[in-house]
């Protein structure tokens, strides 16, 4: 497997801060993707990002970004990071325009290309006029694209993001999450997302590190295909319920109800025989079911938090 | 392409010159201030003093013998002496012109975690230091060093011999190197002081404190005849170390070698002190 | 009323108002037992309703009242109120367990039992282990798990909690949020301000959500779907055949529009929801059609958040 000029290859990583060690023999290749970076406080994944952006000196272990060793050649491996940091991340006194284009100079643009660029990444995050003003009175909100467009100005091939949401109200975190989309499917940057929030992940990401206590966990897809097994489903409706929950009995293993949300567990491998795939099965059996009831569904689903589920039972939890 | 892209588009870089990223730093730390009202005012202040040894110099040079005496002594002399009295003089305009430059340089980028955003950046930290020093040094030359090169550019036009060629080599080059220790060690010493912090009206504090506090307190010793009260006297002790190099007599009753030591030894300290507190990234756990 | 009886907190006609600035217009609301959401868009006023509600600040008009009596006039109320608030302020020279010990204390618990009460705190927690470390030294997430269980120091009535998840990795979340709900289900009022929806939803279904300093709607998410009118109701439908599917569907009453998208899924827009959800299983086991999922889009909270604060 050849690497291209943005490949990032990690291995044996391994850092101690004072004899702690931060990091323990952590290894992977990331080709351009969108990868979540999960763990608990203290697990390390500050100091991976630091690793990646060549800043802090790792022995044993090498970090390369493309054909860079960023142990060595760190200047240059920077110029093809973006970072967006969780706290703080801007200098007070300077305009939003103002500091974009600054950092793309430091990025190693000529001026006039920086302060073009400036413009251009600041409309695509959404800044409109609001980018003259000193940037220590913009919003949370106006913050954290500015901090984005930071990040990009220099037109990186990676995006390391910490906690990119942060702080965000409710369509903030939407418009930040479809930014970031728009970054990774469609234009070709790889993105590695540092979040507690399993929602952005799963809104953005196509795989997941998992580090605890510095070591690398695990690494799977976000979405794993159903095919058999014991599927949780959520139901909601309205009509006949009672009938409907007390038929469910009989074809789910267990069915709790709250209010007028049911929740039933169906093992499919238990389903009769047919032509459908065995997910087809359980719906249309659940539907029949609802049509003798007179049952009306609204809802009718596999429960969709998988990557919570798969993440708990990786990260112990009596270990927190 | 008739429509062309208008979301997120990639850089063609146009292939105009880069600046290193010391000299972005520098030319970002002296526009801000620049661009104000007030401290170009300042600036222009500064220059007054120096105008008036012009005037004093020129007038000294057409009167002849008359005025030889009278007026100002030391500082209005153009011997490198005189302008390192000179220079002496300009201390207040130099302590406002370096806190407007220096306070907020280091403090004003710790305060919202802006060191992470530097140090993600192809950057070192002498590109760093080096760009935040130069933007304090080079107000720390627009009121010393430039009037006064300018002022012997004049005084030998004034009056051309072969006696003042010295103030078109010799002197010029002695303000130089003044200058750049000088100027280096009280930008280091500032941005030390400015990267302790996040609020700058603490690092103007401190250094009025040093540069201004220092100066009345070795002037009170003198009154009641104390001298140690001098060893207090941080700005001295800078032009006491340069005494040597202007050919001067020691301007503090301390030697000039102890103010040498002194100010290499702060130096030093301001360096450790901006190694320590300029950690690429803070550690969040 | 949100909540199930009796009312614990009401509002009549509060207000709160800065100079030229009104954070919050003329709002009445009715709290009872259980988790309570309480959203809005920055700038909204929702900030400014808790501290309110909470009794950190006092109305420029109208007043708040817990259990029938004024908030801000009975000093007493507060031993009923439990406070997680977003800021950091924790001493950080005490440990853990000194910290929650001396809160337990000052809320007049019999000394023999502060110990237990203090025990079972860190417990419930997850804090045990840290218990005896300094708070300095924690982490942000540990940190938020002690504001949590000093909240409960006192083992209130009526709970404030201001961004409760802040900091917290993805297990300590999870945790957190059963907490919460348990909280609810033992019948105290919990009031949760938050910007993140989906951990919200997973607390509880009923929300109060301010937009431009006014309650523009309070009760149970789905009810308040069903009454914005503007939107008709979008379904989706994951099948291996969409096509079939769409043409199927498209015939049909009830049915205003229908979209393909992607390879395995029918969106399906339809102004009688009930009605369509009503007859959509007979369509379907009729047509021999299978489907994977029913799902209606736009009833969960983001969808609805969207609806009522977007245009």
């Amino acid at each position: 497997m050849s690497d291209t000029a943005s490949t990032i290859r990690v291995e044996n990583l391994t850092f101690a801060y004072h004899r702690d060690p931060a990091l323990r023999d952590v290894s992977f290749t990331l080709e351009q993707d969108a990868v979540g970076l999960l763990g608990p406080n203290g697990s390390g994944k500050t100091t991976l990002l630091r690793a990646l952006l060549g800043q802090v000196a790792v022995q044993p272990g090498q970090v390369r970004v493309g054909e860079l060793d960023m142990a060595r050649q760190a200047p240059e491996g920077r110029r093809l990071m973006g970072w967006m940091p969780e706290r703080g991340g801007i200098i007070p006194g300077h305009s939003g325009v103002g500091l974009v284009s600054y950092m793309g100079e430091l990025s190693g643009m000529p001026r006039q290309d920086a302060m073009q660029r400036a413009h251009e990444v600041l409309h695509f995050v959404g800044l409109k006029d609001e980018r003259y003003r000193p940037c220590d009175t913009y919003s949370q909100g106006m913050r954290q694209r500015l901090k984005l467009a930071c990040a990009l100005v220099h037109d990186p091939q990676w995006l390391l993001l910490d906690e990119p949401t942060s702080g965000l109200d409710p369509g903030g975190r939407v418009d930040m999450l479809e930014l970031v989309n728009d970054l990774a499917g469609r234009k070709g940057l790889g993105v590695i997302l540092s979040t507690h929030l399993l929602a952005d992940v799963e809104a953005t990401c196509n795989e997941i590190l998992v580090l605890r206590e510095g070591q690398l966990l695990e690494r799977q897809p976000v979405s794993p295909t159903v095919v058999g097994g014991r599927q949780v489903f959520e139901i909601a409706g309205f009509g006949g319920e009672e009938a409907f929950v007390n038929g469910l009995r009989d074809l789910a293993e267990v069915v709790e109800q709250d209010g007028r949300h049911i929740t039933a567990v169906i093992d499919l491998d238990s389903l009769p025989d047919g032509d459908d795939v065995p997910m087809a099965r359980a719906v249309m059996a659940l539907l029949e079911l609802a049509r003798t009831c007179d049952y009306a569904p609204r809802r009718l689903r596999r429960r969709p938090i998988t990557l919570a589920d798969e993440f708990y039972s990786l990260v112990n939890p009596e270990g927190v | 392409m008739p429509v062309h892209e208008r979301g997120y588009t990639h850089w063609n870089p146009s292939g105009a010159r880069v600046d290193p990223p010391w000299l972005v730093i520098a030319r970002r730390g002296l526009a801000a201030p620049m661009k104000r009202r007030w401290p170009l005012l300042l600036l222009f202040a500064a220059w007054v003093p120096a105008i008036v040894k012009g005037v004093i110099v020129f007038v000294r040079a057409k009167a002849g013998e008359l005025m030889d005496l009278a007026v100002g002594g030391d500082w209005t002399s153009i011997s490198p002496a005189g302008f390192l009295s000179f220079i002496e003089g300009q201390r207040f305009f130099v302590f406002l012109v370096t806190v407007i430059l220096g306070a907020a340089l280091v403090a004003a980028d710790r305060r919202e975690n802006g060191l992470s955003l530097y140090f993600s950046r192809p950057i070192s930290l002498l590109d760093y230091l080096g760009g935040k020093v130069l933007v304090v040094m080079a107000g720390y030359a627009a009121v010393t060093l430039a009037p006064s090169l300018l002022l012997c550019l004049f005084g030998y036009l004034v009056e051309p011999s072969a006696a003042s060629l010295d103030l078109l080599l010799l002197t010029p080059l002695r303000l130089l190197a003044m200058t750049a220790f000088v100027g280096a060690g009280l930008s280091l010493v500032l941005l030390a002081l400015s990267s302790m912090g996040t609020r700058t009206v603490l690092v103007v504090v401190w250094w009025a404190v040093l540069c201004l506090a220092g100066d009345a307190i070795g002037n009170i010793g003198d009154g009641i005849g104390l001298d140690s009260f001098q060893y207090v006297n941080f700005m001295g002790h800078w032009h006491n170390a340069v005494s040597l190099i202007m050919s001067s007599e020691a301007r503090l009753p301390v030697p000039p070698a102890v103010s040498l030591v002194l100010c290499l030894a702060l130096m030093a300290g301001a360096l450790l002190v901006l190694r320590n507190r300029i950690k690429p990234v803070e550690v969040v756990v | 009323m949100i909540g199930a009886a009796p009312v614990r907190l009401e509002a009549h006609e509060v207000g709160k108002w800065f100079g030229e600035v009104v954070a919050v217009g003329s709002c009445s609301l009715q709290v009872g037992s259980g988790v309570v959401g309480l959203l809005g868009q920055n700038g909204a006023g929702k900030t400014t309703l808790f501290k309110l509600l909470a009794g950190l600040i006092t109305p420029s008009r109208g007043e708040v009242m817990l259990d029938g009596l004024p908030l801000r006039d009975h000093v007493g109320l507060f031993r009923r109120v439990g406070f997680c608030p977003e800021s950091d302020a924790l001493p950080g020279w005490l440990t853990g367990r000194e910290f929650l010990r001396m809160l337990v204390r000052l809320s007049g618990v019999d000394g023999a039992k502060v110990t237990g009460r203090v025990d079972d705190l860190l417990e419930r927690f997850s804090l045990t282990d840290a218990a005896n470390r300094r708070l300095g030294g924690y982490s942000k997430g540990m940190r938020q798990k002690l504001k949590l269980a000093q909240a409960l120091a006192h083992d209130p009535d009526v709970l404030f909690m201001d961004e409760p998840l802040n900091g917290m990795d993805p297990v300590s979340r999870h945790h957190a949020i059963g907490a919460i709900r348990q909280l609810g289900e033992e019948g105290r009022t919990v009031l949760v301000s938050s910007h993140i929806l989906p951990e919200v939803e997973e607390m509880t279904r009923r929300i109060i959500l301010i937009h431009r300093s006014k309650v523009l709607a309070e009760g149970d998410v789905t009810e308040i779907r069903d009454l914005i009118p503007e939107h008709p109701t979008v379904v989706a439908l994951r099948c291996t055949n969409p096509r079939r599917l769409a043409a199927l569907l498209v015939q049909q009453d009830h049915v205003m529009g229908v979209e393909c998208e992607g390879d395995d899924r029918v969106v399906v827009r339809t102004e009688h929801a009930l009605a369509f959800y009503r007859a959509l299983p007979g369509w379907l086991l009729d047509a021999g059609l299978p489907v994977d999922e029913i799902h209606t889009v736009d009833d969960d909270l983001a969808s609805v958040f969207n609806y009522l604060t977007g245009d």
